[in-house]
């Protein structure tokens, strides 16, 4: 049976209060028209498991979506960042939880192998450890270690309901190919119990095993895949196209008001993936193209 | 800025960024955990330091970028890496695993110890505002050998920490050792104004040294702690011309 879904179908299997993960990372390969096709169908009330530097999770903040994240701290932009993430938890709409990045890819990777727990030496001595949220006892725990005595930190395992990562390439069956650097995507998506791929280029399976070199993740860890063009824009996908400033600083001076938002969505959400990169002007398309030795 | 007729012109921002870059040695593996130093690694990587081996968030290993990124995660830090891996390779194996010499991270508010507040002030379920920061602060803090910590000198930044995000010297003295913590913690604070490190035996942060142009006065009046410092103190060595073309370079 075929993996492959549109992109509406892969968000309609969104509920309200649905724990995801979404991949990516600050400027790169985040899944943003997954992000903007759950602005449409207007999928609220999420928990999000993620990366807080990233500009999917942020504008789901925008767009009032989320109630809960655990996360790395929030923060998106260059120069200067912004965080609708922030905005939302001082308005008291969104409950969070602070990890660092490690303890967060920590939990996902436990997710991912089976285990409840898995030990860090981040987070001690600080206030992530002494100053929970809303998890409370169950956010991480200080232990002697059995063996050694030293103190770790353990932080609980994780599985998303949903993951979703963007990728250059994914074959028929769910093999993926990813050309940069992989963030937590690989984690992510096994801890995650529906697991979807959304891929510029879907390829012939048989095609994609004669490079098994090039490839990250095997299908049995995907069950779902998406093809559709640009589906990181505006952040870059390495190979394919590089980030919109235009779109990006639009975002960081509009979308931290209300009505700054719905301008933003005017613009630069849309209607549908087809009103917003189908109808890209042939110029930004060239623009954005990547150059094939540098990437971007 | 105070200059004779032989220095080019510069500004504080731009010897902090040429002061952080001074502290990278060849072939050292750095994280750079804050957007000012990947300016610095850059730079470091042009003067004295061309195999020093950066790593960026998300990933990436020891590459020579081309062009300055401009955010967290641009595809312009991963030209030259030697693989293109994942977050955990970095943040687990390297920076858990001992491998990285010096973190270089930044915060909203920073005490005497070198703790590091990126979260928020106020009560931490009662906040009265939140910051924006990089995720990996308190792994970086936590895990490196040593951190140098960047921001520019202002009295908002240097402060007690309301919520301590990332473990400098805790209360001083060895309350880090004693909390079990990896990493040796903040050996410099690098700002625009002025350079500090920290006290051998109670871990209090010291003045180094005073940027040409400002004085003592000038320094503890952006500051809400005092920090230890001698009656005399000199100036950092002021950038010199090869230094400030490189700085240039990378923002045309």
């Amino acid at each position: 049976m075929s993996k492959q879904i549109s992109l509406k179908e892969a968000v309609k299997m969104v509920d309200e209060g649905s724990v995801m993960y979404l991949g990516g990372l600050g400027l790169s390969r985040t899944p943003m028209a997954f992000a903007r096709e759950m602005v449409r169908q207007k999928k609220g009330g999420l928990h999000l498991v993620a990366s807080g530097n990233n500009f999917a999770v942020d504008m789901l903040a925008a767009a009032n979506l989320i109630e809960k994240i655990e996360s790395d701290g929030c923060g998106v932009g260059f120069e200067e960042m912004i965080s609708n993430v922030n905005r939302r938890v001082m308005e008291k709409s969104v409950k969070v939880e602070d990890y660092s990045s490690l303890s967060i890819n920590m939990r996902l990777y436990g997710g991912s192998t089976g285990v409840p727990f898995m030990p860090t030496k981040s987070l001690l001595g600080s206030d992530l450890e002494f100053k929970p949220g809303f998890k409370g006892e169950g956010k991480s725990k200080a232990v002697d270690c059995p063996f050694t005595g030293e103190i770790v930190s353990l932080v609980p395992s994780i599985n998303p309901d949903i993951g979703v990562i963007v990728a250059q390439r994914v074959g028929e069956d769910g093999t993926v190919q990813i050309d940069d650097s992989l963030g937590m995507d690989l984690d992510g998506l096994r801890a995650s119990e529906i697991k979807i791929v959304i891929a510029e280029e879907i390829v012939n399976e048989d095609k994609i095993r004669k490079e098994a070199q090039k490839n990250v993740l095997p299908g049995i860890f995907v069950d779902f895949v998406v093809q559709l063009s640009h589906s990181a824009y505006p952040t870059a996908l390495f190979g394919y196209y590089d980030y919109d400033e235009e779109n990006l600083r639009d975002y960081l001076k509009w979308s931290t008001t209300e009505s700054g938002f719905e301008k933003y969505r005017k613009k630069w959400i849309k209607k549908s993936e087809a009103d917003l990169i189908g109808r890209m002007s042939p110029k930004k398309k060239s623009e954005l193209k990547a150059d094939i030795k540098l990437g971007y | 800025m105070a200059k004779n007729s032989d220095t080019p012109k510069y500004t504080g921002w731009d010897l902090m960024i040429i002061s952080a870059a001074r502290l990278i040695e060849d072939k050292m593996v750095i994280y750079a955990g804050c957007l000012d130093s990947f300016a610095a690694a850059m730079m470091a990587k042009k003067m004295q330091a061309p195999r020093a081996r950066i790593l960026y968030e998300g990933g990436i290993i020891d590459s020579d970028p081309k062009e300055l990124a401009l955010g967290l995660n641009d595809p312009r830090l991963l030209y030259k890496s030697s693989c293109h891996m994942d977050t955990r390779t970095v943040l687990a194996q390297m920076l858990q695993g001992g491998y990285v010499e010096a973190g270089f991270i930044s915060g909203n508010q920073i005490d005497r110890y070198g703790n590091i507040n990126a979260t928020q002030i106020g009560k931490y379920k009662k906040p009265k505002a939140r910051f924006e920061n990089i995720g990996s602060v308190n792994d970086v803090a936590s895990l490196a050998q040593t951190t140098v910590i960047m921001a520019e000198l202002n009295e908002e930044t240097f402060t007690k920490c309301d919520f301590i995000t990332a473990p400098g010297h805790l209360t001083g003295g060895d309350s880090r050792e004693k909390a079990d913590i990896v990493g040796c913690g903040p050996v410099f604070i690098v700002t625009d104004m002025a350079i500090f490190d920290f006290h051998a035996k109670n871990k209090k942060a010291r003045l180094v040294s005073i940027h040409p142009g400002y004085t003592k006065k000038e320094v503890f009046a952006r500051m809400q702690w005092k920090p230890l410092s001698k009656r005399k103190v000199p100036f950092t060595l002021a950038p010199d011309k090869k230094e400030i073309e490189v700085l240039n370079s990378l923002f045309s």
